[in-house]
């Protein structure tokens, strides 16, 4: 009987060794992050920069190549949660309209492409 | 024999555990990563995200901003870095106007490091509260956001780890502000008004450059380009911002002839050989030029 108690107790200790293994020690060691796992916040900035840019080159084929860097989502609905998350913590409205502005392009855009 | 047996029996527990446990962990829920900073990005992916930087800035030259996101990634000197991937893209036969806007960057962050005052605006920006659009601006996009005026440039940020983030975000230039990247008088071309030899062994056979505008401020991002028979190379101005933000180098071969030119106009200076010089031992070694150039 104390020898299947014991046996249960090292299964328990070895499985959570296990885990500890899979999710504190090996994270730990490749800390390295995938673009499309940026916070909301830098994702919004970085839609903001790509809004920036797209003023001024007009070329929205060149920011929907950008905003891939965020990951395979829709480029429209990656701009639609951009706008959505500056609005909630107060972005500047010149900021929001460069958004906007980027989400109709990418918008006309889309049809054709 | 039995005591070992049951020391065994307790290791084969443990191993078994393990297994389910790393099969748990790692193949059936393994951790998502989720929430990252820029900070953790790949280096790959740090290179285009501030390549992204650059592209914002040379779209809006507000280099505060530029600077915050920047200082996101951690770079212990964000402007070598820029220098550094400048000159990447320029090795990899990249485009030397999109090296030139990196160099421009890293002069105009090396300018504001040092307390430079910039040539042609405030090195900080000016805050505009633009009154509420009163919703959709763009008319036909399908989202409402509530736009708001921001009543501070540093309004509280979800998490403490994001202040910078919300800072870039809230921080605009007014419509009119000149920017805060020195620039050149638009239209004069740029005249070599000195060329100095320099025997200096620490240095070698060195071709330097130095650019100032009409007014004698130093002139970032200007692209040098150096010819020799068989040769060609390009490099600009404010690569090297602890020189100078109008200062750009070039090792010669001391067996070449070169003939340097700029970019942006100008004749070109030609016969630039590493000249012979002698130490106070009475050794010759190659050693450099030293050109000035003006507006």
């Amino acid at each position: 009987m104390a020898r299947r108690i014991f046996f249960f107790i090292a299964i328990l200790l070895g499985i959570a060794i296990g885990l500890g293994i899979g999710w504190g020690i090996l994270p730990r060691l490749n800390e390295t992050a995938q673009p499309e796992t940026l916070r909301a916040d830098y994702r919004t900035d970085y839609v903001l920069m790509v809004a920036e840019a797209y003023r001024s080159d007009q070329n929205a084929s060149l920011a929907q190549r950008r905003l891939a860097f965020l990951g395979e989502t829709d480029p429209v609905r990656m701009v639609q949660e951009a706008i959505v998350f500056g609005g909630q913590v107060g972005y500047a409205s010149a900021d929001m309209e460069l958004m906007l502005r980027l989400l109709q392009a990418l918008q006309n855009l889309k049809p054709q492409g | 024999m039995e005591e070992r047996r049951g020391y065994w029996f307790l290791l084969t527990g443990l191993l078994i555990g393990l297994l389910l446990g790393s099969l748990y962990s790692m193949v059936i829920a393994p951790l998502q990563q989720v929430d990252m900073a820029p900070i953790s990005l790949s280096a790959a992916d740090k290179d285009r995200y501030r390549g992204m930087v650059v592209a914002a800035y040379t779209a809006n030259p507000d280099v505060s901003r530029a600077r915050a996101r920047l200082a996101l990634l951690n770079d212990p000197d964000p402007a070598a870095a820029l220098m550094t991937q400048a000159n990447n893209l320029l090795a990899q036969g990249g485009s030397a106007s999109e090296a030139r806007n990196f160099a421009m960057l890293a002069s105009a962050i090396s300018s504001i490091n040092a307390g430079t005052p910039l040539p042609l605006a405030a090195a900080t920006p000016t805050l505009m509260v633009t009154p509420d659009t009163g919703g959709n601006a763009a008319g036909t996009a399908p989202v409402q956001p509530t736009v708001t005026a921001p009543s501070a440039p540093t309004k509280a940020p979800t998490r403490a780890a994001s202040a910078t983030v919300k800072a870039v975000a809230t921080v605009t230039l007014a419509a009119g502000v000149p920017t805060a990247t020195p620039t050149a008088t638009p239209g004069a071309p740029f005249g070599l008004k000195n060329r100095e030899q320099v025997c200096d062994a620490t240095l070698g056979a060195l071709l330097q450059v130095q650019i100032t505008d009409a007014s004698g401020n130093p002139v970032p991002g200007v692209e040098v380009r150096v010819t020799w028979v068989g040769g060609e190379d390009a490099f600009f101005t404010g690569l090297k911002p602890d020189k100078g933000t109008g200062y750009a180098d070039f090792t010669m071969n001391p067996d070449e002839t070169y003939t340097l030119r700029l970019t942006d106009g100008g004749r070109p200076v030609t016969e630039l050989k590493a000249p012979r010089c002698t130490d106070a031992d009475g050794k010759t070694f190659a050693g450099g030029w030293l050109l000035s150039f003006s507006q």
